[in-house]
């Protein structure tokens, strides 16, 4: 961990030296939080952590443009302490980014986060950036990934062309740590296909656009895969990730009528196994100022399938289905709440996710989540997880 | 879903058709003049280009609390008639939606197009916009009081002349042509001199009077008269949204390029 944040410090060292430059407008922001993770049960393995967890972050944006707007950088860290499992105590550079606008044509370099996609289920096409795995309770928290980008923004749409180097590898919790595989997973002995390993060149192309009520992307990556495979040790006590690289094409589209968004993300994937295709497909229908109040509540409903062979990452989405909820107040204090449930239709398994938010005060937000599995039996993907159901409470001071 | 779909395709199209054999014959004679002021009153804004502004609101509710909001808009004029504006809010406080994002492509008498940034996730999404007569961000203002008033996103009556604010106002009652707006009709004070509106009356669907905006403070910025005040208040449960413009900026070269949803996710602002 300590190696690829020296990394990207090291990558982000070139954006720093415009900020000296004077001129423009640099805006400081972020947020410090606290939170309480409560495990009603005991976990699975004698090491783990028995019933709380609490744990501090913070995440600091620093933000500059010059004065004709033509010029950006932005730097945005994130970090965690937890009190209960040491391998969760993390910091990463989120963003450390310098561009520059040449008439409609955007070339950025440094490490950076992209956001692809239209479902909300499942977030297929998006491709770029590595999950941050510690953050189980945010499934939003993605690793900063060095690239260089040129983006043109035109008339015909928009096309970006992204060269990424610096490999960032999933991280698990400890052994302390809940929602973790029953076995250790050797991080430190991760094997590439890539000669390379972390520095091999990963490349991606996307186009995107909006057709009237028609929004579509199309998007194609080659490089190594997010996703690793797991492979047990000769001594059969630790996991050993494997990283195949992969080439993907990818599309997702909505279409948008009235109170209904209508979605769908494809991938067609080559290199884990057999070449497989996965979906997702769905619609959202807001019923706006329900019963004559001011709050709007959303119907999600989504399919999932997943193609891929043995050999391939396993992934939970195979043959799903998710249903939810989300209603949002419009009241002064923001408040939102979203409900949702991940139905297995092969065996029934089923995730269900609960988060409440509201401002309490000015610069200050309260949080609530439930995590709750649900006929996780022998054979399904959440087994392992059948004694992590979690609640958790979060206080953030944003500045 | 499919059927729901069709089922408001097929209601607005009988709604559509039903305002325009009831409205059209009436309105046919009542009235070039109610058109014609609204029409000097758009005219007098052509040419601004594009403009950056920052917006206070102050949300007051029944008790007397009040809550805060600021965010920086951003518009660009579209020439024609028959569209309307694109803009951009971008919220600066409070700090926790800070860099929230909302772009609009406004559009006459259908929904507009509209984009949401979500910085958190650094996505962008499409959102659906017909709510447009639902409140904006928790306040008094609906989302088409905020949009820009478009000469045809209405139908006009003249009513009278009476002194209001602005000296000599004439009265024009003004009839929403969009088929999910929250009005059956809204009455504004145009001021004789200088065309502009210094208050508008909203009467909700059952035909009551819901709320009142006035318009205070006007100043001229590069030709451009711009208020410096908008007071929504609630006249059914008294509370109140006070928005208020500050370092108005105009012709800043702003194009269609930086409208487009795309570039939500590097805004300067």
């Amino acid at each position: 961990m300590t190696y690829s944040v020296l990394r990207n410090f090291l990558l982000a060292g070139s954006v720093l030296v415009p900020l000296s430059a004077g001129a423009g407008e640099l805006d400081v922001s972020g947020y410090i939080g606290g939170e309480v993770t409560v495990f009603p049960r005991e976990g699975l393995y004698a090491d783990q952590l028995k019933h709380l967890q609490a744990g501090v972050t913070a995440r600091p944006e620093i933000s500059w443009s010059s004065e004709d707007r033509n010029t950006s950088a932005t730097i945005i860290g994130f970090g965690r302490y937890d009190h209960a499992d040491e391998k969760r105590n993390h910091v990463d550079l989120r963003e450390a980014w310098l561009a520059h606008d040449f008439d409609g044509i955007e070339v950025l370099a440094g490490v950076n986060k992209l956001f692809w996609g239209v479902t909300e289920s499942r977030h297929l096409v998006d491709i770029i950036n590595q999950s941050d795995a510690l953050e189980y309770n945010n499934r939003d928290a993605k690793l900063g990934q060095a690239m260089f980008s040129v983006t043109a923004r035109q008339d015909w749409g928009d096309l970006a062309l992204i060269a990424m180097t610096g490999f960032r590898e999933l991280d698990f919790p400890g052994p302390d740590g809940r929602l973790r595989p029953g076995l250790t997973v050797d991080t430190d002995n991760a094997v590439f296909e890539h000669s390379a390993e972390h520095w091999a060149p990963d490349f991606a192309v996307r186009y995107s656009n909006t057709f009237g009520d028609v929004d579509l992307g199309l998007s194609a990556f080659h490089g190594t895969s997010r996703e690793a495979r797991f492979v047990l040790n000769t001594g059969n006590d630790t996991l050993v990730p494997y990283y195949d690289r992969i080439s993907q094409l990818g599309l997702d589209v909505q279409y948008t009528a009235d109170s209904l968004l209508l979605k769908f993300e494809g991938i067609i994937r080559k290199g884990h196994g057999d070449t497989f295709g996965a979906v997702v497909t769905g619609a959202e229908y807001t019923l706006y100022q329900l019963a004559g109040t001011g709050m709007d509540l959303g119907l999600i409903a989504e399919y999932l399938y997943d193609g891929r062979d043995d050999s391939a990452p396993i992934t939970p989405y195979d043959n799903d289905v998710f249903v939810g909820l989300r209603l949002a107040m419009n009241d002064t204090q923001d408040t939102s709440a979203l409900v949702g449930a991940s139905i297995d239709l092969d065996d029934g398994a089923m995730g269900v996710r609960a988060e409440f938010e509201r401002r309490i005060m000015d610069g200050l937000t309260f949080e609530a989540d439930i995590q709750y599995f649900v006929n996780a039996d022998k054979d399904s993907d959440s087994y392992g997880f059948r004694r992590d159901s979690y609640a958790s409470i979060t206080l953030k001071k944003h500045f | 879903m499919r059927y729901q779909l069709k089922s408001n395709i097929v209601k607005g199209a009988l709604l559509a058709a039903l305002c325009t054999v009831v409205l059209s014959p009436s309105l046919a004679l009542a009235d070039a003049k109610g058109l014609k002021i609204a029409t000097r009153s758009d005219n007098i804004d052509n040419g601004f280009r594009d403009s950056v502004v920052t917006a206070n609101m102050i949300l007051t509710n029944a008790a007397g609390r009040t809550s805060k909001r600021k965010m920086t808009l951003v518009t660009l004029e579209r020439t024609s008639s028959k569209v309307g504006d694109k803009s951009i809010s971008v919220f600066q406080s409070p700090k926790d939606i800070k860099g929230i994002a909302v772009l609009s492509h406004a559009k006459l008498k259908k929904n507009d197009d509209q984009w949401i940034y979500l910085p958190a996730a650094k996505r962008v999404k499409r959102i659906s916009s017909s709510n447009k007569s639902g409140p904006f961000v928790g306040s008094e203002f609906a989302y088409e009081d905020i949009t820009a008033q478009e000469v045809g996103k209405f139908s006009y009556t003249f009513m009278k002349t009476e002194k209001c604010s602005g000296g000599t106002c004439d009265v024009v009652t003004r009839v929403p042509l969009y088929k999910n707006s929250g009005y059956s009709k809204q009455i504004t004070w145009i001021g004789q001199k200088n065309a502009l509106v210094h208050r508008i009356d909203f009467y909700n669907r059952s035909g009551s009077l819901a709320k009142r905006l006035t318009y205070t403070g006007y100043k001229r910025y590069s030709g451009f008269y711009r208020p410096s005040k908008m007071t929504m208040v609630n006249l059914r449960n008294k509370k109140k949204t006070v928005l208020s413009f500050s370092n108005y900026k105009f012709k800043t070269g702003l194009s269609d390029r930086d409208f487009r949803s795309g570039g939500l996710k590097n805004l300067k602002w």
